[in-house]
């Protein structure tokens, strides 16, 4: 939605046409040669570093050009009252749902249950997750982005992001240091608990996909109530 | 009409929407805000919110990695 006095504004200050911007694909193309130069060696080397690099750059575009934000997807539902990019992360969630499903019932078809084997994380849950789920949460607020988005933003060209680095240096050397503590007090005494060892796999995908989609409705009827709601295409569907 | 300027240069999301928002309430019916931003991320959001809130919102890339948000209040 745009007004014409919006229009006649920005005609005024910015004339006519666009304001001649400097073209950047010189620097495209020499960073370009310098990845695929990176990632020959690497390749050279060890095959996997190589893999890690080439997906690492595609993540990285991918967050760049949909401007996926994990601290904005938590955020914005309190903020702004728009769960948007949270329905995003539910979606993305639900995908790898179904991925580490499959990937793992191959596993388990051939090997015993080791939680350090089994592809995914399986760590012991307990009141440490929370705790260290709301410190996270307060720090990636107001650094602006967690360790992704702080990532994609040094590579955009941002130079506050660099202070968010150094912030994560300390803050894991920190961690790192302290671990011994929170290991012995709460860590030791929870438990791991894996799904397939006591149902069946299938069953826990279900109930993990049902909750899922319970949550994506949830967050798509708040988003109703506070406002409209829109297509892929952007395409208003509710208003 | 009036024309406001708001420089949020160099400020991360979501500090530039949370001024526009506080500056808006100042202003009258029809009177526009100019944001100024150097974040992509900030341009997005705040066409979101204004989308979202029914205010006319248009984003422009005045310059490579600069942004102006045009907000009218309604």
């Amino acid at each position: 939605m745009v007004s014409n006095e919006i229009d006649a504004l920005v005609r005024k200050r910015c004339g006519p046409e666009k304001v001649n911007k400097k073209s950047q694909i010189s620097y495209a193309v020499i960073i370009l040669i310098i990845a695929s130069i990176i990632s020959v060696i690497l390749w050279i080397n060890n095959h996997v570093y190589a893999a890690f690099w080439i997906i690492g750059i595609a993540l990285g575009m991918v967050l760049r050009y949909s401007r996926f934000c994990f601290a904005s997807a938590f955020r914005d539902p309190f903020l702004i009252k728009n769960t948007k990019l949270m329905r995003a992360l539910l979606l993305s969630f639900m995908v790898s749902t179904i991925g580490f499903a499959v990937i793992q019932n191959v596993y388990l078809n051939h090997n015993a249950i080791d939680y350090a084997l089994i592809p995914g994380a399986v760590f012991p849950v307990g009141l440490h997750t929370a705790i260290g789920a709301f410190i996270f949460g307060i720090g990636m607020t107001n650094a602006g982005g967690c360790a992704s988005g702080v990532l994609m933003r040094i590579g955009e060209g941002h130079v506050l992001p660099w202070i968010t680095l150094l912030g994560f240096f300390i803050g894991t050397t920190l961690g790192a240091k302290d671990y011994s503590f929170w290991y012995d007090k709460i860590i030791s005494k929870a438990n791991v608990f894996y799904f397939p060892e006591h149902i069946n796999l299938g069953v826990v995908v279900m109930v993990q996909m049902a909750v899922l989609i319970g949550l994506y409705k949830l967050a798509a009827w708040y988003q109703k109530k506070n406002g409209r709601i829109e297509d892929y295409e952007g395409r208003i569907l509710w208003r | 009409m009036e024309v406001r300027d708001l420089d949020c240069l160099y400020e991360p999301c979501p500090i530039p929407l949370i001024k526009a928002i506080k500056e808006l309430k100042t202003l009258n019916s029809g009177d526009i805000l100019v944001v100024h931003s150097d974040q992509s991320c900030v341009g997005a959001v705040i066409v979101e919110w204004a989308e979202q809130n029914n205010y006319p919102v248009k984003l422009v890339e005045t310059n490579v990695g600069e942004w102006e948000v045009y907000i009218q209040k309604p």
